[in-house]
């Protein structure tokens, strides 16, 4: 893996998102569903927050417990909207930046997705699992982020 | 008469101020005349033999520790809970919500906290059972059916609503009643099983509730989920004595940062003195619809514009136009699909 390449590059580009009204359930479905851990959320194409499983596990643990009645679990979650949990002023990166600058994000912050944007609008996501990813196929990777 | 004296152990963390400044917004806020005592002298905690600090006490009763985080969170909402209902929560606000259980009213109750939540008020919750059987059992159920909402998700403390559990043993349409005479809430916010309601229980309750509250009632269809309210409709077919509920639309609309929409349905195209006055402030929008049908006209709106509240009197004028409107809201109330404001 080149290093000073594109992070657009590495991105996943065909994101799942969510509308900020969207329910909570619709959210869970997918956090299930997909195996994924951050859902951007965009109004018009245009990011505006992202919703993270931790974020989703926070709002839920309350229910977490033997007692809980999932039947009013669901209705709670039904009644909570994604704008609710999101977190907002999310740092973005854009398609041209390179991957280098996106690992010192990483290493510098407790998040582990960013949304690559262009003027506001939603071009893909990178995780910390598609830099990984990409470094375990790349064989000359450690080699080469030694040289930048 | 002895005033009433909370104390707050602590050694003047940032915790500690905020537990205190906590205590006293709310109690200043239900005009409740407390004292707040700060203790942070550590031989006292010896002396009290305090297990740990931030603690709290209510005048001589037993000591409270908080803990951390979550469960200091979720203490101090109990203990600001427990002082508060020993005053009926004082003058704070209260929204009424009943609920037996079922999907359409539990789905009402999670509307009434977010609602009341939003509108700064205490979420009065009632339950009613008609008989002194299995009143242990169902006092357990409801405790647990409270339990499972009230607590504060977010890192904000005391975010969500407070909540006042009403347990009675009785006729559901009598207490509900009673608590609303007494209570005077805000609101009465109530599930609506829409068009099987004439077979329903708590269907009938709500139609014989509207049209005995003194208070205004919020009817929630069971399939309508709490949204950020965004867009309120204040429709009417009678212009006379509009302007008394101004108020109160754009009341709620403020609270909501909501745009307004009034929605003249007028019968004819009869001339209307009334609307010479009528002045909506900016941010409004104001429509005429002809059409002799208002509930239906309704519907259709409703359908063709998305909106998250719809508001509409319960009285009118005259009695001809008090029958009339009895039938429009009941009509309403079996099919409307968005939540349905009734203005008393």
């Amino acid at each position: 893996m080149n290093l000073l390449n594109p992070i657009s590059s590495i991105m996943t580009k065909d994101v799942i998102t969510l509308s900020p009204d969207a329910s909570i359930s619709q959210a869970a479905e997918i956090f299930n569903d997909k195996k994924i851990h951050h859902i951007p959320v965009v109004n018009d194409m245009k990011l505006i927050g992202i919703v993270s499983k931790s974020d989703y596990l926070f709002f839920r643990r309350g229910f977490l417990n033997d007692n809980t009645d999932e039947r009013i679990e669901d209705i709670r979650m039904n009644n909570y909207e994604v704008q609710d949990i999101m977190t907002q002023g999310i740092a973005t990166m854009e398609p041209t930046d390179k991957i280098n600058v996106a690992l010192e994000v990483f290493k510098e912050n407790m998040f582990h997705a960013i949304p690559i944007v262009e003027d506001g609008n939603l071009k893909g996501i990178v995780t910390t699992y598609d830099i990984i990813s990409t470094l375990a196929k790349s064989n000359g990777a450690v080699a080469e982020y030694t040289n930048v | 008469m002895k005033k009433n004296i909370v104390k707050v152990f602590g050694t003047g963390t940032t915790s500690q101020q905020f537990i205190t400044s906590t205590i006293h917004k709310y109690l200043n806020n239900a005009m409740l005349n407390y004292d707040i005592d700060i203790i942070d002298d550590i031989n006292t905690f010896l002396e009290l033999k305090l297990e740990s600090i931030p603690a709290v006490q209510l005048n001589n009763e037993s000591i409270v520790t908080l803990g951390k985080n979550n469960e200091l969170k979720n203490k101090l909402r109990k203990f600001l809970s427990d002082i508060l209902s020993r005053e009926n929560f004082g003058s704070l606000k209260k929204v009424v919500v009943p609920v037996d259980f079922s999907e359409t009213s539990t789905n009402a109750f999670m509307f009434a906290h977010r609602f009341a939540t939003q509108i700064d008020a205490v979420t009065s919750v009632l339950h009613v059972h008609s008989s002194i059987k299995e009143k242990v059992e169902i006092e357990k159920r409801f405790d647990q059916f409270i339990s499972q909402v009230d607590f504060d998700w977010k890192s904000d403390l005391l975010k969500a609503s407070l909540i006042e559990k009403n347990y009675k043993i009785g006729h559901v349409n009598n207490e509900l009643l009673n608590l609303i005479t007494t209570s005077k809430p805000e609101l009465v916010i109530m599930g609506s099983t829409g068009h099987s309601i004439q077979n329903n229980l708590f269907g009938s309750v709500s139609l014989s509730v509207i049209k005995k509250s003194p208070s205004n009632v919020l009817l929630i269809p069971k399939d309508a989920k709490y949204k950020k309210i965004k867009k309120i409709v204040f429709a009417f077919n009678n212009p006379n004595n509009l302007k008394k509920h101004l108020e109160l639309t754009n009341h709620y609309a403020n609270l909501f940062n909501a745009k307004m929409t009034y929605l003249y349905v007028r019968q004819d195209d009869a001339y209307d003195k009334d609307l010479i006055d009528f002045n909506p402030s900016e941010n409004t929008d104001f429509l005429t619809l002809h059409n002799r049908n208002f509930s239906s006209a309704l519907e259709t709106f409703v359908e063709e514009n998305p909106v998250e509240m719809l508001m509409v009197r319960d009285k009118q004028n005259h009695i001809f136009d008090s029958v009339n409107n009895q039938n429009n809201i009941k009509k309403l109330s079996l099919y409307t699909e968005v939540p349905l404001f009734i203005i008393k």
